[in-house]
């Protein structure tokens, strides 16, 4: 499956280089790939008062961008975590006292975000966007306690305060900042003590996208004195060509929000992607 | 390049270098991994979770002025693990359990921890004596005709098992009735049963109604929320039994109070385990789990059953000996139902 992704990706890319091969005028349009390593720290004390992290290489992103009178940035992000406040250890069952592990617990985090923005000033080297994004997170969690496993969610779709400058040192590296943070979004979480009959309730359909819609459907409307969610990027990318660009990423990442606990997230992560201009 | 370039470059690096290092601003201060601390966590995290005291008779307050006097900063972590095992015994409670490092699963529940009467059931007797031949067989369920008339059902879990029972009503629909047989089973999540028994009811109807702590106080629990069996399908209008013991547990358990509404079922065995709540699961600052109670369940009549369970119509044990030489009493009781 990500063999077959790869490849159709590579594909177009090497399809949109041909068509656009002629074209001599500024480029447009530009998507990016991106692949790094990451660390996350997460508290939630409806499931835990405990510190859990987990350092990953499981983490993807894909950056779609088209610039013209506006800028708009579609953005895909993935990260898959198994973040543990103590090792897995071994213990024993009744009545076969068979050996058993802990598991670790697993955490899926995917972010969808569309950007509109302007670039509101520019000067030989800088550029200065500001806009508005539509940034939707969710996170899925499942927390392991020996046999036994506890589903849990975030999720936030909100409407961002955005901004990015762009610094060209010179016509081989460029550095890119662009950091967010919504103004307000609807929240959905786990409830207290993560299984109530409302939650039952929104898995009793067994179907996951009518689950997750009945998940959604409880959450709520809340702004910055509830949620408080922040997100920062740092990019150096190293020209290579008019189309091709390399580079790395520093990633930085926060969540804290406290209905119905206190729930402190943060990711950091470093990057490795390549752009194609279009 | 010129330093004013660079400068807030520098900037910004600082500021993600500190934010991402601020750690203990960030959290709240974790809970200390000391026999005293341990204690006072586990205490707190049942005083203030748990759902049942009250329905099972455990003054908790009390367990703490009796044990936390055992607890110093010297207890080894063996007297730490009995004094937290004796505190939770008095629960004798099937959702409750603690799993320890290098040691074997503590069941509150005094049916699963010292396995009382667990070998008086056993699926290759009935495979073997009862069944007739033909019939399917997996981890997830037994189905098929016991002497040609009557169909026969064996679920050891509520899952994604349960619509199972649709295919065995339309197979077996030219026999007498059906035995659905809920011992042993091990709980799992009720609302398959709430969608998989909408055949057995022709009209909506209340089975339960359940709520949960959502909250620090002891009375800081959400509405009561009424749950209902709602027909769908071909109405199977003909005999049931169904069959449960001391293991039947959990959503077993709510699957027996949807049975119990229904008027053309007979309930055979033994009393259920009396273990009808959801459960949460947490952690000591050892790594130690443990599980609890969150919610307070009532049948119709208005009455919690926790810790009392779920009595059959007709109190009827398999005997060790007869079971070994093939004989399924509770088994039998059914059958002559028919």
């Amino acid at each position: 499956m990500i063999k077959r992704f790869v490849f159709t990706l590579v594909f177009v890319l090497l399809i949109s280089g041909v068509l656009f091969s002629q074209d001599s005028i500024k480029r447009k349009n530009s998507i990016q790939v991106g692949y790094g390593l990451h660390h996350l720290a997460s508290q939630d004390l409806i499931f835990s008062p405990f510190i859990l992290k987990d350092f990953t290489p499981v983490n993807f992103g894909i950056v779609y961008k088209h610039e013209d009178r506006f800028l708009h940035v579609a953005e895909v992000y993935f990260n898959s975590y198994n973040p543990v406040y103590i090792n897995t250890f071994e213990y024993y069952t009744v009545p076969d006292s068979g050996k058993l592990e802990t598991i670790k617990n697993d955490f899926t985090h995917v972010n969808l975000n569309y950007v509109f923005a302007k670039k509101i000033k520019s000067a030989q080297q800088y550029s200065w966007y500001l806009g508005i994004m539509s940034e939707n997170t969710i996170h899925s969690q499942y927390y392991y306690s020996g046999y036994f496993s506890t589903f849990g969610y975030f999720a936030s779709f909100g409407l961002s305060a955005w901004s990015q400058l762009e610094y060209r040192l010179n016509d081989k590296h460029v550095f890119n900042v662009a950091a967010h943070f919504p103004l307000t979004a609807w929240v959905a979480r786990s409830p207290y003590l993560a299984n109530d009959d409302e939650f039952i309730q929104n898995i009793s359909s067994h179907n996951g996208l009518r689950t997750f819609f009945a998940y959604l459907e409880d959450g709520s409307l809340q702004t910055l004195n509830t949620l408080q969610q922040f997100d920062f990027k740092l990019h150096y990318n190293y020209v290579l060509s008019e189309r091709w660009y390399v580079g790395t990423a520093y990633q930085f990442s926060f969540i804290h929000n406290n209905k119905p606990l206190n729930l402190i997230n943060y990711q950091n992560g470093i990057n490795i992607n390549s752009t194609f201009h279009f | 390049m010129r330093k004013q370039n660079i400068i807030p470059l520098f900037l910004l690096l600082l500021i993600t270098a500190c934010i991402s290092s601020c750690e203990k601003y960030f959290f709240v201060e974790e809970p200390k991994d000391d026999p005293e601390a341990i204690f006072e966590n586990f205490w707190r995290a049942y005083n203030e979770n748990y759902s049942v005291f009250e329905e099972r008779n455990v003054n908790w307050q009390e367990l703490y002025a009796i044990n936390r006097p055992l607890i110093n900063s010297n207890t080894t972590e063996d007297e730490l693990y009995a004094v937290i095992t004796s505190m939770l015994a008095p629960l004798n409670d099937g959702h409750v359990q603690f799993i320890a490092e290098g040691r074997t699963v503590f069941y509150s529940n005094i049916y699963y921890n010292n396995r009382i009467d667990d070998d008086l059931f056993d699926k290759e007797v009935i495979k073997t004596n009862y069944l007739d031949n033909g019939y399917t067989s997996n981890d997830a369920y037994i189905y098929g005709s016991i002497n040609s008339e009557i169909a026969y059902l064996y679920l050891p879990y509520i899952a994604d098992n349960m619509p199972v029972l649709n295919d065995v009503l339309d197979e077996y629909s030219s026999t007498k009735g059906l035995i659905v047989d809920l011992r042993h089973n091990s709980g799992g999540d009720f609302t398959w049963a709430l969608s998989s028994l909408n055949r057995l009811t022709d009209q909506k109807r209340f089975v339960f109604t359940s709520r949960t702590k959502n909250g620090t106080g002891i009375n800081d629990f959400t509405d009561w929320y009424d749950w209902y069996l709602e027909p769908g399908g071909n109405y199977y209008d003909k005999p049931v039994v169904l069959l449960t013991d001391r293991y039947t547990i959990s959503a077993g358990e709510r699957t027996t109070m949807m049975f119990m509404q229904l008027p053309n079922v007979t309930i055979i065995g033994d009393t259920t385990n009396a273990a009808h709540s959801t459960l949460f699961t947490g952690q000591l600052a050892n790594g130690w789990f443990y599980s609890l109670s969150t919610q307070e369940v009532k049948l119709p009549d208005g009455i919690s059953y926790e810790g009392i369970g779920l009595a059959p119509h007709i109190y009827i044990k398999n005997d060790l000996i007869e079971l070994q030489s093939g004989i399924d009493r509770v088994l039998e009781e059914a059958i002559s139902k028919f």
